[in-house]
């Protein structure tokens, strides 16, 4: 679903991503770590198309995301590390004003329905979103991803600054989302959040991926050490 | 529903819900409503004045008694400026064009009464008119509505979860752009009403020709200035980092454009063509009456040439034997003198005008705010064209008048005897009264080509821009 | 000034002189100012040559009257000319005195209605209503947009400099993020936000009175004594007007709003004081004081007698003048001679005396107009200043008005001289032209009232919206 091949970018001098290559499958949620600066985001955007490659090239199934961006797009759904939407209007607003983007029309009741399946509070959903949690906007940005039955999840940091229960829920919603056959590439700080979601792992540093791997492969305390190690040189 | 009308639906409800939208929209209809009603109150006020003085001097004239018709040529008439009814939308230059004008043998008089002049310096600040609202305001007022509309998503990031949906920027900005042209468009309804309403149901026409056909191109000459300050604030916005930018970029436009330049321009093109005072204007015409132009012959040379062609072409010896008063003849033939003088002088003075008029049409090539205040005048009959064909109607009913007066003296009167003959009422009937219609609106319109070329330009070059700027716009700054 | 107040002056500076586009602004103000002081000069210089080009004529009409008394009169042109000269019965039309209203010094720094208004009369002895209403020529178009002065510069465009180097002052460090640490110092916030005020205060306001002190210097010497008091005035407007401006905001910024809305807030009083308020005023006036000047055309129509023929009639009008005039009276077999004259100038007397209570009408609802309109100038501390402005410099609507009343005065001079030579048959003599009517503007007494009064009211606006801020900002840091 997800391909990057020699995948680069840089600004003057300075490359942000050297060389990527990656893939990501139906079903899989390959997550990202590394520290700030090491070109997660960039992959990220990159796939998006927020920004134009130097070289290589981001697929998203087989379309080159450069040259079919809105067909790429369709296919996906993006939830960035703190999801904004329009304050002034609810949630259920929103979700169908984004939906109606991509050209689907759901009835009053489908919304609802997606939003309380997505964890919101029934209270909430008709309030504007001004009086939204981060959490709360953030499972609104879930729900947008099952309204558009996105093939493709890109996340980017999206459990950060999470209390460890809207993060738990976040997570299983991920995995439910998983098991529907979506390709998931998240970007994250959290390594115990990636070890347990995640199907891959993959440790990004200075615009490099020095490291792939399947989660299960490695333990938590094993993640940890090898995660520190490349830190440290 | 399409992308962009799903945005826009999107825009509109979130601004409805802002309140800011309404409260400007409240600000500006109140302006709108206090300009209309004194614009009315103004114009039926001074409409009716002009027309019932007309009325009485009309009377004068005609119940003046018996008379020699020279005295009656002397006795004269007046015409007042009537106001056009589009001027209740645009005063225009109305405040400092003459309002008044006296007409008599011999002499033009020029225009009297500035409205201005019973103001205190007060007034040079501007009166407020619809036109001054949908000029100077409403460009603010779009401009604060629209500065951040892109901005703030920017911002905010919601852009990117747009963007994200697969949506292009080319509909993130036309549906805006659809949005607040809604927005701008129901704000402004009323006066469109207003405009067609007044056009199409008054008895005004016979005053002013194509008075529906002025309303509408009003309406779309306006449309097209305020959709170009809507495209430059949305593209404005496209372009900058942040709301505050974008916000300063805007204002400063908005005073060039509306205070700083229109002022600078008039004043360097005052500089450039220097008008003669009044008292040098005058001179020259007398000069040139009494010596000729550029001095060739004197008054009384001129006289005596004119006595020898009659006496030669009715072969006789004397003008007494000529068969109608050659005082009559000569008058007129002073008369027209006088009008070639002052014809030649007085074309000189409007080059003068027009050349420093052309040259703000130059600068509304830049300006589209200078295009749509020469446009506004020109179809609400308020601009200097209009004013320049009203004064030639005077001059030539003034010059019909003195012709018929001095005519009626040489056939009717004998040479010498001055006082005995008197002409009466059937004679004062014989002159018409005036009446004035403005020219048709294509007339006056040529002379503001270059307007028409800025403000079609200015918004085809903005819709380049912001297709241009969309196809390159990145949701985030590299 | 102790060392943080130092401290924060230096930053404020270094900010300042690294912000290419405040510099750029200053500088633009810069040479806009200078240019608008020398197209106010050139239009100054414009009608002081106009002044020199018609006293010439003047000179040169007396000069021929006063020589055709001594040199021999050959030509019929040269005995037309001593005919004019000494005849009343055909000087009294015929010689025409200028009264002119020169320019203050300062006039181009606020030239004020000095365009629309006609600065100099040629008068006869005729009707003073033939005379009086026949405008200066100029293109409306124009008069429309206004004069580019000094007075335009610093009423128009100085706020907006202000609101310019002065709208994101609080805000923007709070949208940096800056505020939270600047709030942890020992020196409090809105202390730091008023000693950067003052910062931008000097620097605009210098400029405001650079600019005034080039205008003053090149228009006419300040130093004059009759010119140190307008120009001590002008700087005084200068300071007081920036004052308020900056006052407004403050009070503004104390809101403790975002930037935007703070450009917002301020653009939005700049427009109500300089086109809003100004504007309703306007219109407000026009429709609740109507003047309606085509009453007044009627007097410039040129009648005369009903037939010159009938001497009776023209003995009645004769009559009818000399009941208002007794000293010109004579025997009625003195009459007799040039009785048309007599007759044709009694009638334009007549006219003038009989209409003098329309066109005062007039002129009183002028008045009334400016009254009402000068009673909620405060509404607008900029169209006050305006106010303010052009009265220092004499090219207010009072002044001239003042003007057109002094010349009521010396049209009845000028009839005086000719009528009573002229009712009592007596020719000009040579002597009698040492004696001519001249015309002297007796200045208005109350000048300097209504500008101070202007002064301190905008004053007082300054305080007002100052305390706002001051008071709004206290409450917020007690909090």
């Amino acid at each position: 679903m997800l391909e990057a091949t020699d995948l680069t970018k840089s600004y003057g001098n300075f490359t942000a991503l050297k060389g990527l290559n990656l893939s990501v499958k139906e079903g899989e949620i390959f997550c990202l770590l590394g520290a700030n600066g090491a070109g997660k985001s960039t992959t990220i955007n990159l796939f998006l198309n927020f920004i134009a490659p130097s070289s290589g090239t981001a697929k998203i199934q087989s379309m080159d995301v450069s040259k079919h961006a809105q067909d790429t797009r369709q296919l996906l759904s993006y939830i960035p590390e703190n999801l904004k939407l329009y304050p002034n209007l609810t949630g259920i607003e929103n979700l169908d004003f984004f939906c109606g983007l991509g050209g689907r029309t759901h009835t009053k009741d489908q919304l609802e329905d997606l939003l309380i399946q997505s964890g919101l509070q029934r209270d909430f959903i008709h309030q504007r979103v001004s009086k939204y949690s981060k959490g709360m906007r953030q499972k609104v940005g879930i729900a947008l991803a099952r309204a558009r039955d996105a093939r493709v999840l890109l996340l980017d940091e999206p459990t950060s600054g999470l209390d460890p229960k809207a993060s738990n829920e976040f997570s299983e919603l991920l995995l439910e989302l998983k098991n529907k056959g979506v390709a998931t590439l998240m970007a994250t700080h959290d390594l115990f959040r990636a070890k347990d979601t995640g199907t891959h792992i993959g440790i990004m540093k200075e615009g490099t991926l020095i490291e792939q791997f399947e989660s299960d492969e490695v333990s938590f305390q094993d993640l940890e050490k090898l995660y520190l190690k490349h830190m440290h040189n | 529903m399409s992308v962009i009308g799903t945005i826009a639906r999107k825009e509109v409800l979130v601004a409805l819900r802002e309140r800011r939208v309404l409260v400007l929209g409240a600000i500006v209809w109140v302006l709108l409503a206090v300009a209309g009603v004194t614009g009315y109150l103004v114009y039926a006020q001074q409409h009716s004045a002009i027309v019932q003085t007309q009325q009485e001097k009309r009377q004068e004239w005609l119940e003046q008694g018996d008379k020699h018709p020279h005295i009656a040529a002397h006795y004269g008439t007046y015409v007042f400026k009537p106001k056009t009814l589009l001027s209740l939308f645009d005063f225009g230059l109305d405040a400092y064009t003459g309002t008044s004008v006296y007409l008599e043998a011999h002499y033009q008089h020029e225009f009297m009464f500035r409205p201005a002049q019973d103001h205190s310096s007060l007034i040079r600040f501007g009166e407020l008119s619809l036109a001054l609202v949908l000029q100077v305001l409403v460009p603010l007022l779009i401009i604060f509505m629209s500065f951040h509309t892109i901005t703030q998503e920017r911002e905010t990031g919601t852009l990117r979860l747009l963007i994200s949906q697969g949506v292009t920027f080319q509909q993130i900005t036309w549906g805006k752009l659809l949005a607040h042209g809604f927005l701008l468009l129901s704000i402004l309804l009323p006066v469109v009403v207003g405009l067609i309403i007044m056009a199409f149901l008054s008895d005004a026409q016979a005053k002013m020709t194509d008075l529906g056909l002025r309303s509408i191109l009003l309406i779309v000459s306006y449309t097209i200035y305020l959709f170009f300050f809507l495209m430059l604030s949305i593209w404005v916005s496209l372009r900058s980092s942040s709301g505050r930018n974008a916000l300063l970029v805007l204002l400063s436009c908005w005073i060039i454009l509306t205070v700083l330049m229109p002022k600078t321009v008039a004043n360097v093109s005052e500089r450039i063509y220097e008008i003669p005072s009044m008292r040098e204007f005058r001179a020259a015409i007398a000069e040139d009456k009494a010596h000729g132009l550029h001095g060739k012959s004197t008054k009384s040379e001129r006289q005596e040439k004119l006595k020898q062609r009659y006496l030669e072409e009715y072969q006789v010896d004397d003008v007494q034997q000529l068969p109608f008063n050659f005082e009559g003849i000569s008058m007129q033939a002073g008369e027209d003198f006088g009008n070639r003088i002052y014809d030649h002088h007085q074309e000189r003075l409007r080059q003068l005008f027009y050349r420093q008029n052309h040259l703000a049409s130059i600068a509304s090539l830049l300006n589209p705010f200078l295009a749509i205040r020469h446009l506004s005048m020109a179809m609400a009959g308020t601009d200097l064209h209009t004013f320049i064909h009203f004064e030639n109607e005077v001059e030539h009913y003034r010059r019909e008048l003195v012709r018929r007066m001095n005519h009626d003296m040489a056939q009717n009167s004998t040479y010498g005897k001055f006082f005995e003959y008197k002409a009466g009422r059937d004679l004062w009937d014989e002159i018409e009264d005036f009446t004035y219609q403005t020219p048709g609106v294509w007339q006056v319109v040529q002379y503001y080509k270059l307007e028409l070329i800025s403000l079609l330009a200015w918004v085809i070059v903005l819709c380049v821009l912001v297709y241009y700027s969309n196809r390159k716009m990145k949701p985030i700054n590299e | 000034m102790n060392r943080a107040t130092r401290k924060i002056i230096q930053y404020e500076w270094k900010v300042f002189i690294r912000n290419r586009f405040q510099l750029l602004m200053l500088g633009v103000l810069f040479l806009f100012g200078l240019y608008a002081i020398y197209h106010g000069q050139a239009e100054i210089i414009d009608q002081r040559d106009t002044i020199n080009a018609v006293m010439k004529l003047e000179q040169s009409e007396f000069d021929a009257y006063k020589s055709s008394f001594t040199e021999e009169l050959k030509t019929l042109e040269q005995e037309q000319t001593h005919d004019v000269a000494s005849r009343p019965a055909y000087a009294w039309y015929r010689h025409g005195y200028h009264a002119v209203l020169p320019p203050h010094d300062f006039a181009a720094l606020a030239i004020g209605q000095r365009d629309l208004y006609r600065y100099y009369y040629r008068l006869t002895a005729m009707s003073l209503y033939y005379q009086l209403f026949e405008n200066e020529l100029a293109n409306p178009g124009n008069l429309l947009t206004g004069n580019f002065d000094l007075a335009f510069v610093l009423v128009y465009l100085f706020p907006l400099l202000i609101i310019a180097f002065g709208y994101g002052l609080y805000a923007s460090d709070k949208e940096h993020g800056i505020l939270a640490l600047l709030k942890v110092q020992a020196t409090s916030v809105h202390k730091v936000l008023l000693i950067r005020m003052l910062c931008y205060f000097t620097l605009v306001v210098g400029l405001g009175l650079l600019l005034s002190i080039i205008g003053l210097y090149t228009s006419g010497n300040p130093l004059q004594s009759q010119n140190w008091l307008p120009a001590l005035v002008w700087l005084v407007c200068v300071i007081v007007y920036c004052a308020f401006w900056f006052g407004l905001l403050f009070a503004i910024v104390s809101f403790r709003k975002s930037s935007s809305f703070n450009a917002i807030a301020a653009v939005g009083c700049w427009l109500l004081f300089l086109i809003i308020v100004p504007a309703v005023l306007n219109v407000i006036v026009t429709t609740r004081y109507p003047l309606n000047s085509v009453a007044l055309a009627d007097l410039t129509r040129r009648t005369g007698l009903e037939n010159e023929d009938d001497k009776e009639e023209a003995l009645a009008v004769i009559n009818e003048f000399l009941e208002h005039k007794p000293e010109l009276a004579k025997s009625d077999s003195a009459l007799e001679e040039n009785l048309l004259p007599k007759a044709y100038a009694a009638f334009t007397s007549l006219k003038d005396i009989h209409h003098r209570q329309e066109v005062d009408a007039y002129y009183e609802g002028v008045i009334r107009r400016q009254q009402w309109a000068a009673n909620y100038l405060w509404l607008s501390p900029a169209a006050y200043m305006q106010e303010v402005l052009v009265k220092v410099v004499d090219t207010d609507l009072g002044q001239f008005l003042h003007f057109q009343d002094q010349l009521v005065s010396f049209h009845q001079q000028i009839s005086d001289f000719y009528f009573s030579r002229l009712f009592q048959n007596r020719p000009i003599s040579r002597e009698d032209y040492e004696q001519l009517p001249v015309f002297s503007m007796v200045q208005n007494g109350n000048k300097w009232f209504p500008i101070f009064k202007g002064i301190f009211t905008i004053a007082c606006a300054a305080i007002l919206v100052f305390s706002i801020g001051f008071v709004k900002f206290k409450k917020e840091e007690c909090l």
